[in-house]
């Protein structure tokens, strides 16, 4: 069996919205090579706050391709105060499903638009409220912090509520930054 | 549509001679322990197999041990000879193992598993071409050394390594030699004697027998604690009844193999040698990795820049065409091939490798078909990566 869906192939195969939009007025770009993935979404976004249009040219894996053409297809036509609540899970759900190992791609298509949104209101991602921590499952800071709010201190225990550190790099990304979120919260003593 | 078979490190088609064979063998059904006709007869074809074997290694029948894949003969050594039970003394008392960086992950994570029993593993280096510097290798030998183990030939560059010189540099030391010789046996003439190589594993479904079977030299003199215990078989070194129809699948392979290596080997070399010319002619920016080692004819490794693996793989895959990769995005890990790695390699060219692996069956007409998809594979990806595009306005 294959371990991609019919969709996924397809946009992979297929995919809508490539290239490079030159009236572009937001840019977003993620990943590096050395992590065998880059994406970079353009959007255009109208006088009415509607993005207009949107493209994507992306270095990765048939998974990270369809998941930037799936995610052009689902925030041309919306206003972006809604788009940019398009979640990892809904782009992995509608590209019929993804492998656990591939999450992340889904991720970073959220990472590309969350940064093309800032760089449209001329803003930089940084200024995020609420950025995502583990990277491979797509889980945000909120999410963690919930967590760690109602007295979790041990990193196991916040994987198996969250999920975090629990994708394709076993937490090596992001388990310095929740082991620190756990310091920040509990102070020294923990 | 035509399909294209170009992963034959990973695994082979059964021969048809083997397959006649196997099912000749199915009508056998004694145990091979018994006494009576029944298990006589099968006893007979698994030592007409084992004598097989043993030719085509220069080595003795009762060296040869019959397992169930390469990565469980790999393990038998590895932990059979260094278990603390002093079933081999030299791997019992001293404390240090020496493998390659670039050995597979059934040596790899066995050797790794040592640590934990508190044994010292030293990974020796590579050059960037993937053969293992024997220079560190010699720096590494000490009179602590239980146990060397170097592979024959990599499954993903095809570098062939410098065995018979590592063989000289441990000789009269009394230290284990072992060589992972899982994609070179049946491909090159190996002989354990010349070599003088304590063990050697083998496998049956990369030389067109039959998954599941696999084979541990073992030099005579040379003890190993078994990892599966009970019954007498393979000379108490392998309990549970033999595998009647595979082993026999492994005699005809090994007896086919042998007969044409020379004329493959030649065949193979040329076409993978045209291939990787026009490759590198006709695609811009693709390199061939470890191209000034010494390589297996049939293994062709090369980095596509500014695109990654897996994608290439499942492009190629629509249009038929089999290849493997060693981007991480196949194996469900951020790091790329640990092999490449190990050659010094930077992720994004390791990122970007494609492993071509030809075979009995591969003609030139499956070359051009794959030359032809692989021009239109990889310049569909560029025109989709930014990397590209940054190449493209710096030239």
């Amino acid at each position: 069996m294959n371990q991609y869906s019919e969709i996924l192939l397809d946009h992979f195969r297929n995919p809508r919205n490539v290239g490079d939009l030159p009236d572009a007025n937001g840019v977003g770009e993620v990943g590096n090579e050395a992590c065998g993935d880059i994406m970079k979404l353009y959007i255009k976004v109208n006088d009415e706050g509607i993005i207009e249009d949107a493209r994507f040219e992306t270095f990765g894996c048939a998974s990270a391709i369809a998941s930037s053409s799936i995610a052009t297809e689902m925030i041309i036509g919306k206003p972006v105060e809604e788009a940019i609540h398009l979640s990892n899970k809904a782009i992995a759900d509608a590209l019929g499903g993804m492998p656990k190992h591939k999450l992340h791609c889904s991720v970073l298509a959220v990472d590309a638009l969350a940064r093309a949104v800032a760089n449209y209101r001329g803003e930089t991602v940084e200024d995020a409220p609420d950025p995502v921590i583990c990277h491979c499952m797509g889980i945000k800071k909120s999410a963690i912090l919930d967590v760690i709010e109602h007295g979790i201190d041990d990193l196991d225990e916040i994987a198996a509520r969250t999920e975090a550190m629990t994708g394709a790099c076993g937490g090596e990304r992001c388990r310095p930054v929740i082991e620190k979120m756990v310091k920040d919260f509990f102070g020294d003593e923990k | 549509m035509k399909r294209v078979y170009l992963d034959h490190n990973a695994t082979t088609p059964i021969h048809p001679e083997v397959k006649a064979a196997m099912i000749a063998a199915m009508e056998v059904f004694g145990n091979a322990s018994s006494h009576h006709s029944f298990g006589r007869e099968a006893h007979e074809l698994i030592e007409n197999a084992r004598k097989t074997v043993a030719d085509a290694l220069g080595a003795q029948p009762e060296e040869i041990i019959f397992t169930s894949c390469g990565s469980e003969s790999n393990n038998l050594v590895i932990k059979g000879v260094t278990c603390g039970n002093s079933v081999c003394k030299i791997g019992c008392e001293r404390s240090e193992v020496i493998i390659s960086a670039i050995e597979h992950p059934s040596v790899l994570n066995t050797a790794k598993c040592l640590q934990g029993e508190g044994k010292i593993v030293h990974l020796c280096p590579v050059n960037e071409n993937g053969v293992v510097k024997l220079d560190v290798l010699e720096s590494l030998i000490s009179d602590k050394t239980a146990l060397v183990s170097i592979m024959y030939a990599n499954n993903e560059t095809g570098a062939i390594q410098p065995i018979e010189e590592i063989a000289n540099m441990i000789s009269g030391r009394n230290i284990i030699f072992h060589t992972d010789a899982v994609q070179a046996f049946g491909k090159i003439p190996i002989n354990v004697k010349k070599l003088n190589l304590d063990f050697l594993s083998l496998s049956g479904h990369k030389i067109y027998g039959p998954k599941g079977v696999g084979v541990l030299y073992k030099k005579k003199l040379r003890k190993v604690c078994p990892l599966i215990h009970g019954g007498h078989h393979e000379f108490n070194l392998r309990a549970g009844t033999e595998n009647t129809v595979h082993i026999a699948g492994l005699g005809k392979a090994v007896e086919l193999c042998i007969a044409d290596m020379d004329s493959e080997w030649q065949r193979l070399g040329e076409l993978r040698n045209w291939f990787e010319a026009e490759v590198v002619h006709r695609i811009p920016d693709s390199i061939v990795n470890g191209a000034d080692a010494d390589r297996m004819a049939h293994t062709s490794n090369i980095s596509f820049r500014y695109i990654e693996g897996e994608s290439i793989l499942y492009d190629l895959d629509f249009d038929g065409i089999a290849v493997s990769t060693g981007s991480a995005c196949s194996s469900g890990s951020l790091e790329p091939s640990h092999v490449l790695l190990a050659m010094g390699m930077d992720h994004g060219r390791a990122h970007s490798s494609i492993r071509f692996s030809l075979g009995r069956s591969t003609t030139k007409e499956d070359l051009v078909c794959t030359l032809g998809a692989l021009e239109r594979t990889v310049t569909r990806l560029r025109n989709m990566s930014p990397l590209w595009k940054d190449r493209i306005k710096k030239a």
